[in-house]
């Protein structure tokens, strides 16, 4: 079995998921082949002959539609000879895209792959697919059909957080971008997003609100209260869950993952591959993991996720020096990191979701690469990146520092 | 079955004419009708058809003797397929095909007018129109599903199919179901005129390029309308509505496909839902029961009734006055003071303002039946009435007080009624030198919407005491359960078996929500613990200190629910009205758990399906034993006093449906268990135990 290896990786800014958010005149593709652009002008690896680049995107329809990743390929002026496929599960769309490339690459069947992902929330909104999940009555009898925000409020009912403590973790969110940015410790990894007149459109993630306190956080209005009641989910999950009398409508804008537009993409290959294009390795997928759960609850998956990718390599989380717990929810994290013990130190250390936002089919990649930056950074030697998906999974690769 | 007359000028006129008062759509005619069909299309001198009724109804739908006899998917599609083969050969025959509807249309029988090219129908007063399956728990099985959306858009036929819904002739003329509503005299010579306007004699859904009018089940919007569509049956019946869940699986599948492969998802839906113990259950108890529990006045033992007297104008005696005024009775109330009097016509006045407002009534026909009331103190006011009823508070002394002189103030003879939930008619009339002329009428409130009544045979209840007391319920237009004399009744000694269970749990320290919810899911309106704070907690306490009293049913034995109530009622707990009852309440944020309730008892955790299983059995275990005896002799009765009277989820049936549903030897295993652990008071009666042995059922259909 070949080691599979992360040569580099870039991604776009996230632009907000709004009407006037930066990115949003833009289309899926322009998106897609701009991160793979980038990632060819630092890598080469278009002349390397690469096996596939699989993209993630959650909602492959309308302009996200039809194998984004190889009309990505096409539009970036890579050679026709590359060809593209996508990956759809949810919110891990982006880390299976890296998780698949990887396995190609450790079985054989590839020297270079590109992962990627790509979502424009703008256009596609979250479950713009459609899908059994939503309007089918049969299906939405077995799963409860929860709507997110409804689980994050029962996730954090059943846990028992409390207002203030997602508020203040959303808050140390905003406080470790920020952090992040004012040191320029994404500037390995973000490509500013150019038009076709080659006009700069969006540099930085704009969605991002530096400065935002605890304080400012508790006037939000609970986004998903008025929805489960009056929408009726509460009394569904409540049927689920007969414990529960008073789902705790806790969760908001401010301590949600922002609605975004992004892209991102990563090269992954053989130590020989790579020493061809003249690149070292940045790091090493050691194992990669998927579980699933109750759909209802559906967002507590991490930490099985994380446990199994761990196992498989007979680690413990111990052995973990860094971890991106993808911020879907303050509560999500929360729930992570008291069920693992972890420390919040260790988690998200440049913030996450909440601060910057959660483009679906790119998150998994953005996980993997802000780790990578982050251990290079604090010569940390292992990382973990995980995500709560849709339907009640979860999926998560761990990662180690690759030796030169 | 079906007459066919072919006219000179080539029109066929098919007219529906089953046996009996109504045409009902039997297997026979849907084969008589198949046959009928065949023989207009092969008919090349017929190039236009008319399909009618001999009746004053089109036709109001399938069979319901036949299709509850159905058990198999199979021996339903036996039923439907040739009548369903024939309304597609009917609408395919290229030769326009008008419905004149003579008066109502329902179900099966709309569905027949949807086949048609046109649909219309004689403006009668009382005719109703659409697809009333989903209140039996049914669901159209003839084309409705996908005909109608075709016609009038997903969403309005979602809406009526799901609250099986009926529409006046003029409603439905509106809502798109009919195309024209003519004087009766007038509908051949319409259906004439439509065929002479050479109409295009093809379905629009057959039609190139036929897009339905609303969303499209695969848009966003179509998308998210049966997201919310499900949510909201879901979030009230829990997963107990199997008809509207199916109704909605066929709409979205159904509208994707064309109409052909769209029949065939309706048909494997139907046959499943016809076929389904749960549809058998909601039939024998809301059809059948109902119809079993039609008062039966027996004119020649009973007196005619002109005059009621109500004595106590509370909620009860005020509900009672103005349904019998609305009945066309005069009604004498009697209270205690003037002030009360006054106050009670008050209520009763704001009773028809909500009926008014409502649409039950007009404001004329309101003022009109109000002014047969009159109220006041004086029992004199007696003195002609025919019969009256006692309705004042559950004390036996104060009852039997007010009885005295109601029989002193009565003319000799007549009928005295106890509107008691709980008191034994014996008590009540032991001290009246004529007992034999007193019988309870046990009303439900509101008196004015309930359809339950439970009358009571007391020991010595006379023929004339029982037939005046159906009498009034049929003028009352109630549904009635005949019971004999005991504490509690039926419907009292059952509600207090789940409500003793229930308060029993709290005293063991089991989340009151925990109970509540696995009530509403197994389709209760309203869990036991939510309940008990409307009831309000002290009042609660006092029927169940009264259902401990002497001739006290099994289910009370080694019940904790007086300790429970006590303590919560000396720890200020009241109920919902005071904002403290199990329960927190307030304004804002509704119902919440209360933090002290664990300080009274402590907390202790019981699997929820045993917490079901407590509340269910004891329910079933009361009422077999009332079948022993004999307070109760019916189970089919007793088993839509349940559906009507305390909402028992129609889909159970009931408590003695229960037993079959579940089968009685699960049955009876669970409560042996129960009986170990929980006590005497979930031993098997006898009957159980036989039936268990031999598979036996309290309903064979």
């Amino acid at each position: 079995m070949s080691d599979a290896y992360i040569f580099d990786a870039v991604r776009t800014p996230r632009g907000k998921g709004r009407p006037d958010g930066a990115l949003h005149s833009l289309t899926p593709i322009d998106l897609g082949a701009q991160v793979l652009r980038a990632l060819d002008a630092r890598t080469g690896f278009s002349k390397a002959d690469p096996e596939d680049v699989v993209f993630g995107c959650g909602d492959g329809v309308n302009d996200q539609g039809a194998n984004i990743a190889r009309s990505s390929v096409l539009l970036a002026g890579l050679p026709d000879s590359i060809p593209g496929s996508t990956v759809s599960r949810f919110c891990s769309s982006g880390l299976d895209a890296v998780n698949i490339a990887a396995s190609k690459v450790m079985s054989g069947q590839a020297d270079v792959m590109v992962a990627g992902g790509v979502e424009m929330m703008s256009i596609i909104p979250i479950a713009g697919t459609g899908g059994p999940n939503g309007s089918d009555a049969f299906f939405n009898n077995l799963s409860f059909n929860a709507p997110l925000g409804i689980a994050a409020d029962l996730l954090a009912t059943l846990r028992g957080h409390t207002r203030e403590a997602v508020d203040a973790y959303a808050a140390e969110s905003q406080a470790r971008a920020a952090r992040a940015w004012q040191e320029d410790r994404f500037a390995k990894s973000v490509c500013p997003v150019i038009d076709i007149n080659d006009d700069v459109v969006l540099d930085r993630d704009e969605y991002m609100r530096p400065g935002t306190s605890a304080q400012d956080l508790a006037v939000l209005r609970p986004a998903f209260e008025a929805f489960g009641q009056k929408g009726g989910y509460e009394a569904i999950v409540r049927q689920r869950y007969p414990e529960v009398l008073n789902l705790s409508h806790i969760h908001t804008a401010g301590n949600s993952s922002g609605i975004v537009d992004g892209a991102a993409a990563m090269l992954i290959g053989t130590r020989e591959a790579g020493e061809k294009l003249g690149l070292a390795p940045r790091a090493v997928i050691r194992s990669h993991a998927s579980v699933a759960m109750d759909p209802c609850l559906m967002l507590a998956s991490p930490v099985d996720a994380t446990q199994r990718a761990l196992a498989r390599v007979g680690k413990t989380l111990a052995d973990v020096d860094l971890f991106e717990v993808n911020e879907a929810f303050a509560s999500v994290v929360l729930d992570f990191l008291a069920r693992t013990g972890v420390s919040h130190e260790r988690v998200n250390v440049n913030g996450g979701g909440v601060a910057m936002g959660h483009p679906i089919g790119a998150t998994g990649v953005i996980l993997v690469n802000t780790l990578i930056d982050e251990m290079e950074r604090s010569g940390a030697t292992s990382g973990l990146a995980t995500l709560c998906v849709g339907l009640g999974m979860g999926v998560a690769t761990y990662i180690e520092r690759a030796e030169h | 079955m079906i007459e066919c007359d072919i006219g000179t000028d080539g029109i066929a006129i098919l007219t529906v004419a089953t046996p009996g008062p109504v045409n009902a759509l039997s297997r026979a005619f849907n084969v008589a009708f198949d046959e009928a069909v065949e023989a207009v299309l092969a008919d090349d001198l017929v190039r236009a058809v008319i399909v009618t009724s001999s009746k004053n109804d089109f036709a109001i739908g399938g069979d319901l003797d036949e299709l509850r006899a159905a058990m198999t998917p199979a021996a339903v599609a036996q039923i439907v397929d040739p009548f369903n083969a024939a309304l597609r050969r009917l609408e395919t025959c290229g030769k326009p095909v008008v419905a004149a509807m003579t008066g109502s249309a329902l179900g099966g029988g709309y569905e027949l007018a949807l086949a048609c090219n046109h649909r219309i129908a004689a403006d009668r007063p009382r005719a109703v129109f659409g697809l009333p399956e989903a209140g039996l728990g049914l669901m159209p099985g003839a084309g409705g599903t996908q005909r109608l959306p075709r016609l009038i858009g997903i969403a309005p036929a979602a809406d009526l199919m799901l609250r099986g819904r009926v529409l006046s002739g003029a409603d439905a003329l509106k809502a798109g179901l009919i195309d024209e509503l003519v004087a009766p005299e007038d509908l051949i010579p319409a259906a004439r005129r439509w065929l002479d306007s050479a109409p295009e004699p093809t379905q629009p859904w057959d039609r190139h390029g036929f897009s339905a009018p609303g969303d499209d089940p695969n848009s966003r919007p179509g998308r998210m309308f049966f997201a919310a569509q499900w949510a909201k049956v879901r979030a009230r019946s829990a997963g107990t509505n199997a008809a509207a869940m199916a109704i909605l699986h066929v709409l979205h599948h159904g509208m994707e496909r064309r109409l052909d492969p769209a029949l065939i998802v309706e048909r494997r839906q139907f046959l499943r839902i016809a076929a389904s113990l749960e549809a058998k259950n909601t039939v024998r108890s809301l059809f059948y029961g109902l119809r079993a529990a039609a008062p039966k006045p027996e004119t020649a033992v009973g007196h005619d009734l002109r005059k009621l007297g109500v004595v106590g104008g509370g909620a009860m005696g005020c509900g009672i006055a103005f349904s019998a005024a609305r009945a066309g009775y005069d009604v004498a109330l009697i209270d205690v003071s003037d002030e009360q009097a006054r106050a009670a016509l008050a209520r009763i006045g704001k009773i028809g303002a909500r009926q008014v407002e409502r649409g039950h009534l007009t404001h004329g026909e309101c003022d009109t039946l109000l002014a047969r009331i009159s109220t006041g103190v004086d029992y004199a006011a007696l003195s002609d009435a025919d019969l009256a009823v006692e309705a004042v508070f559950e004390q036996p002394a104060l009852k039997r007080d007010v009885i005295a002189r109601m029989a002193a103030a009565l003319p000799a003879g007549a009928t005295i009624a106890s509107n008691t939930s709980t008191i034994p008619i014996a008590q009540l009339a032991r001290d009246l030198d004529d007992p034999g002329r007193m019988v309870g009428m046990h009303f439900f409130a509101p008196v004015e919407t309930m359809k339950l009544l439970e009358i009571i045979h007391g020991p010595d209840s006379t023929a004339r005491a029982r037939a005046d007391a159906q009498t009034l319920a049929k003028d009352l237009r109630k549904a009635v359960i005949v019971v004999n004399d005991g504490l509690g009744f039926y419907t009292s000694r059952l509600v207090s078996s789940l409500s003793s269970e229930a308060m029993t749990m709290v005293a063991e320290g089991i989340a009151p929500q925990i109970a509540d919810r696995m009530m509403t899911n197994a389709g209760f309106a309203i869990g036991p613990m939510s309940l008990a704070d409307l009831t309000t907690l002290p009042l609660l306490r006092d029927i169940m200190l009264s259902m401990s009293g002497e001739g006290r049913p099994v289910s009370m034995t080694g019940s904790r629910a007086v300790e429970a109530l006590e303590a919560m009622v000396a720890a200020g707990r009241i109920g919902k009205a005071s904002g403290a009852g199990i329960y927190d309440y307030d304004p804002a944020n509704g119902q919440r758990l209360w933090p002290g309730l664990g300080g009274l008892f402590v907390p202790a955790t019981l699997a929820p399906e045993l917490i079901a299983q407590r509340l269910l059995n004891t329910q079933t275990l009361e009422a077999v034993r009332a079948l022993e005896d004999g307070t109760v002799t019916d189970p089919l009765t007793a088993d839509m006093a349940a559906v009507t009277g305390w909402a028992y989820p129609a889909h159970l049936g009931g408590p003695f449906a229960y037993v079959d549903t579940v089968g009685a030897a699960t049955f009876v295993r669970e409560c042996d268990t129960l009986a170990d652990r929980f006590g005497e008071r979930f031993a098997v009666p006898g009957t159980l135990r036989d039936m268990a042995r031999s598979s036996a059922r309290f309903h064979t259909i």
